[in-house]
């Protein structure tokens, strides 16, 4: 029976996947990142504002989509796609699996630096409190871990779907770094709480909640794109 | 006629790929033959231009490295994997506007060329959607562009079934009769239905060039290709005609 | 060969998928943005909008680059076996890029062109627009395929593309964050160099001066140049770098190109505006008062880049002094100052003039020259001079003036003009010349696309490419609505109803005075509104 090699898999994004390692321990290095501005609403909820999420999500995601994009570079290249077929290989081992594979290993690799990041977040909070008398409100580290786990779950659907559809990293990843650039310029304005990276560019990151709506959108969009980037698989390399 | 003088060249500082390369090659068909790694590929890219050694390369008296060298001699690569989204007609034409084909004759040249090599009917056709027989076939009309002396195709049959082959070598025959023809090849039906001459290479050295004849009776016996190409391998000694 | 080898390159570029993925980002994205501020958002013109669309520079700068990336990694085999030099082909292929690419200034060109005719906003005005949005995309076309070659060319690496990421932030308006740190405290510096590198408009998001119209100066066409030369540096730095062994004329074309880089570079930082603080310029209150007071000015005023003025202003004492001060403003240099024929003893420091010695009354003949440009704390670049334009509100020492000086001045000025002018001075004009006697206590005068009405016996001046205001209520609202408004002589607003005055600019935003009307002798500065409203009442 045939088995597809993790150990070759992983060669093929070592390097791409300790930059990303790199930088998310050259972020620790920084107290910027960390810094928040709290208060209560009129509502008498919480809010926390600080650029936290152009840290952890905006620049986590571009190397996100290098790492997923060559990891499925030859998946659905027509010619590789035909000669992986060739083993008996379907798309449920090929693509599937591997997706689950590289998205466990991401997570991995991430969410222990988005527990250390809530962690100096909350003892910038206690400062808070500390220096002007007023009780803050500490972050909940499920809820950002459950944000984040989403975010990095969907940016590696995305570029899974992309590949599909372009069939090309390059193509995949141009389209990635043109979107992004517009989520920082005009998307918070356009789709509001629905933008991609809601929180990082002049909107007030949901720091208190589970499932913000930008997050609700994200899990939708999964679960359409997953299927799509399996039958786009399926049926081109028949 | 092509002229090689003393010609040295190596990609390390002190590595010889090529050691001492005299040769003079007439017009005909040289089959430049070796093991990999002996330095035809090397040899080649220094005729074509492409790396410059030690030496001198000439084409009747012509220099290598001069915009008169580059127009008499045209060059098929062994991955000739020109741009996909052009279509044939246009691959052509520029090669016969690069040769030096003036304007108004390029039409016909390339429409001759494709009847000669059989792609006229492939002219509109996008280069990528052409078999591989059919892409060597441009390759050898976009040789013929122009008023090359000299043609070096490399390796033109590898991954080429015997009957595309036996094809090819119709073609070639035709097309290039009268003019210097170098083939660097590993296989040994080229040899037998093409060469009317013969270099080897061996660890860089030219270790045989024998008109194809006294190739074939260089041993002084009966004997055939396999043991010829295992006999000159091994050899130290330069046999010229 | 060079044009067999450009339309080889052309041809290859047109049919390919990223340059197809890109047209249709690029267009669809400009497309469905308008859509979308098209329906949230009136704007006053057809430029306001355009500038509105300024965050897609961002990703069309990232396409771009991308591309660029692509070509410079493609082999080339068919060059090859035709003998064709690596250095040509390279060469002839990043010039092939940036021609191609550059015929996406279709959609500036067009947009311009068609806008200007339905918007009827006049030849001039539909020229300048055009020359802005079609040179604005050309420098963001140079700038981003020339790193993006580069880069390509050199790592041969898909990592390559990453490289876009941090090319679009230095090179577009994001930089400012970058800057910000760097400069932290230095505006002047920090805008300056975001501005540099940026491939953007400057002040993109500052209030325009709206009857400018699109800001074409020399800046602007320095900008331009400067990613010219910086395209053919970096042109002769690949080609010296394909050709694998040193050539001087490769290098030489890079050494000249750099040259001409710097020269141009320094010349942009020495035309990027000043910021100012309105205490500085504006609303100077009773700063080093003098014994004197000015009493005319006539002579020849040449309102165009760098203005000249040929000026004789008449000075009377009302006191015992050694000297007299006067303000005029330090960007004009001073060519000659003479009184009765001789050259004055004169020192200067900063925006005062010093003359010694003066007799009770003088004439001043003052000829001088200079290029204003300033931008407020607002970012607005709203006190200026250039060829079809110009900003010189009251207040501003454009003239030699003396502070606190309130007396009534006699006007006799013959000022040429590239554009309309309008002034609190009544005017004769005569072609592109207007001609001033009239006597006020101060003077402004601006230039640009602006015209007038007139009712009650009021004449209105506004902005005639502003489609969006109504200026009516914009007048009632400032007249019977505010009960506020700006004192410019003590700098605070004042409780009250101002008086009515025969001439109202509804032009533009002086900042400082918190959008009151700012009312003069005999005539009243009010902000006209803004460039774009969301939709629903318009105001």
């Amino acid at each position: 029976m045939s088995r597809w090699s993790k150990k070759t898999d992983f060669l093929a994004v070592r390097l791409p996947l300790l930059l990303l390692v790199l930088y998310l321990i050259f972020m620790q290095l920084f107290k910027k990142p960390f810094y928040l501005s709290c208060g209560w609403t009129d509502a008498q909820t919480p809010y926390a504002d600080g650029d936290i999420y152009i840290w952890l999500q905006f620049v986590v995601f571009i190397f996100v989509c290098t790492v997923v994009s060559f990891y499925f570079e030859e998946t659905f290249r027509l010619p590789s796609a035909h000669y992986i077929g060739a083993f008996g290989l379907g798309t449920f081992k090929t693509v599937f699996m591997r997706y689950v594979r590289i998205l466990i290993a991401l997570e991995a690799v991430y969410l222990p630096f988005v527990v250390l990041s809530v962690f100096r977040m909350n003892a910038n909070i206690e400062a808070n409190i500390r220096n002007f008398g007023i009780e803050y409100a500490l972050l909940d580290t499920a809820a950002i871990l459950t944000q984040c786990s989403v975010a990095m779950l969907f940016y590696v659907t995305i570029t899974l779907f992309l590949m599909a559809v372009f069939r090309s990293r390059v193509y995949t990843m141009v389209f990635l770094m043109a979107y992004g650039v517009l989520e920082v310029t005009m998307m918070p304005e356009l789709l509001g709480e629905y933008a991609l990276f809601y929180g990082a560019f002049r909107s007030l990151p949901e720091l208190y909640s589970y499932f913000p709506a930008n997050t609700v959108l994200m899990l939708v969009l999964t679960a359409i794109m997953l299927p799509a980037s399996l039958i786009l698989h399926k049926v081109r390399r028949a | 006629m092509l002229n090689i003088e003393n010609l040295n060249f190596g990609y390390k500082k002190n590595e010889s790929t090529l050691k001492n390369i005299n040769l003079n090659v007439d017009s005909g068909f040289t089959l430049l033959v070796g093991e990999n790694g002996s330095g035809k590929s090397t040899l080649i890219n220094c005729i074509t231009g492409q790396l410059s050694g030690s030496g001198s390369i000439k084409i009747n008296e012509i220099p290598c490295g001069s915009e008169d060298y580059a127009k008499l001699i045209s060059y098929l690569p062994q991955v000739f994997d020109v741009y996909p989204m052009l279509k044939v007609r246009e691959i052509l034409e520029f090669v016969a506007g690069l040769k030096g084909v003036p304007k108004e004759e390029v039409k016909n040249e390339v429409a001759l060329a494709a009847q000669r090599t059989n792609t006229d009917a492939f002219l509109e056709n996008k280069f990528k959607k052409c078999s591989e027989g059919m892409k060597r076939r441009v390759g050898i009309a976009a040789a013929l562009m122009g008023k090359s002396e000299v043609i070096i195709l490399d390796e033109p049959t590898a991954g080429v079934d015997p009957g595309e082959r036996r094809q090819f070598y119709r073609t070639i025959k035709e097309c290039f009769e009268g003019k210097t023809v170098i083939i660097s090849t590993h296989i040994l039906d080229d040899i037998e239905s093409l060469a009317d001459s013969i270099i080897m290479l061996s660890r860089g050295r030219v270790t045989c060039h024998l008109p194809y004849g006294e190739f074939l009776s260089s041993l002084g016996r009966e004997a055939t290709l396999e043991e010829l190409w295992m006999h000159y391998r091994e050899a130290e000694d330069v046999t010229v005609e | 060969m060079n044009k067999l080898l450009f339309k080889l390159n052309s041809k290859l570029i047109f049919r390919s998928f990223i340059f197809y993925l890109f047209i249709f980002l690029i267009f669809g994205g400009y497309a469905f943005f308008s859509f979308q501020l098209l329906s949230d958002s009136y704007y006053s013109n057809y430029v306001v909008f355009f500038d509105t669309l300024t965050f897609m520079d961002a990703v069309m700068y990232v396409l771009l680059f991308s591309v660029a990336v692509f070509f410079s990694q493609q082999k080339n085999t068919l060059e090859n076996i035709c003998f064709v030099p690596r250095s040509k082909s390279v060469g002839v292929k990043f010039l092939s890029v940036i021609v191609c690419s550059s015929t996406i200034c279709v959609i500036p060109f067009a947009f311009m062109l068609i806008s200007g005719i339905v918007e009827k906003v006049g030849a001039l005005f539909v020229f300048i627009s055009v020359v802005y949005g079609v040179l604005r995309w050309l420098v963001i076309i140079l700038i981003a395929q020339t790193f993006g070659f580069l880069i390509g060319y050199i790592t041969n690496s898909v990592y390559s593309y990453l490289f876009a990421i941090p090319f679009t932030i230095l090179n577009t308006f994001l930089n400012e964050y970058l800057f910000n740190w760097l400069f932290s405290g230095d505006s002047n510096r920090m805008y300056s160099f975001s501005h540099y590198f940026s491939s953007q408009q400057k002040f993109a998001v500052g209030m325009p001066v709206e009857y400018r119209g699109p800001v074409v100066d020399t800046e602007f066409f320095v900008k331009f140049l400067i990613s010219v030369f910086l395209c053919l540096t970096i042109f002769f730095i690949i080609i010296q770098i394909a050709k694998k062994k040193f050539t001087f004329k490769a290098m030489s074309g890079a050494v000249v190109s750099a040259v001409f880089l710097c020269i141009f570079s320094a010349f942009y930082f020495q035309l990027h505006p000043v910021r100012y603080s309105n205490e500085e310029k504006l609303y100077i209150s009773g700063y080093k008062t003098q014994p004197y007071k000015i009493t005319s000015y006539s002579g020849n005023i040449s309102l165009k880049e760098w203005a000249e003025y040929d000026i004789a202003v008449g000075v009377k004492g009302t006191g015992d002094a050694e000297s007299v001060t006067l303000r005029i403003d330090e960007s004009l240099d001073i060519k000659s100052l003479e009184i009765g024929g001789r050259t004055a003893d004169f020192e200067r420091s900063g925006d005062l003039l010093t003359v010694h010695s003066p007799d009770d009354e003088f004439t001043l003949e003052l000829r001088c020259r200079g290029r204003i440009s300033y931008v407020s704390n607002a970012n607005s670049m709203n006190i200026y001079t250039s060829a079809v334009s110009c900003a010189l509100p009251p207040d501003f020492a454009f003239l030699p003036k003396i502070d606190g000086d309130k007396s009534q001045k006699q006007y006799d000025l013959k000022i040429k003009s590239g554009n309309t002018l309008i002034s609190n001075l009544d005017m004769e004009e005569q072609g592109d010349i207007y001609i001033i006697s009239d006597s006020a206590s101060t003077a402004c005068f601006f230039s640009g696309f602006l015209t007038q009405t007139e009712k009650d016996g009021i004449t209105f001046y506004y902005a005639s490419c502003d489609k969006l205001t109504d200026h009516d209520e914009i007048y009632r609202i400032f007249r019977e609505d505010s009960n506020l408004y700006f004192d410019h002589e003590k700098n605070e607003i004042v409780e009250g109803k101002w008086e009515e005055k025969p001439k109202v600019f509804i032009i533009y935003y002086m900042y400082g005075t918190n959008a009151f009307a700012v009312p003069y002798d005999d005539f009243v500065m009010l902000h006209f509104g803004f460039t774009t409203q969301i939709r629903g009442p318009i105001c």
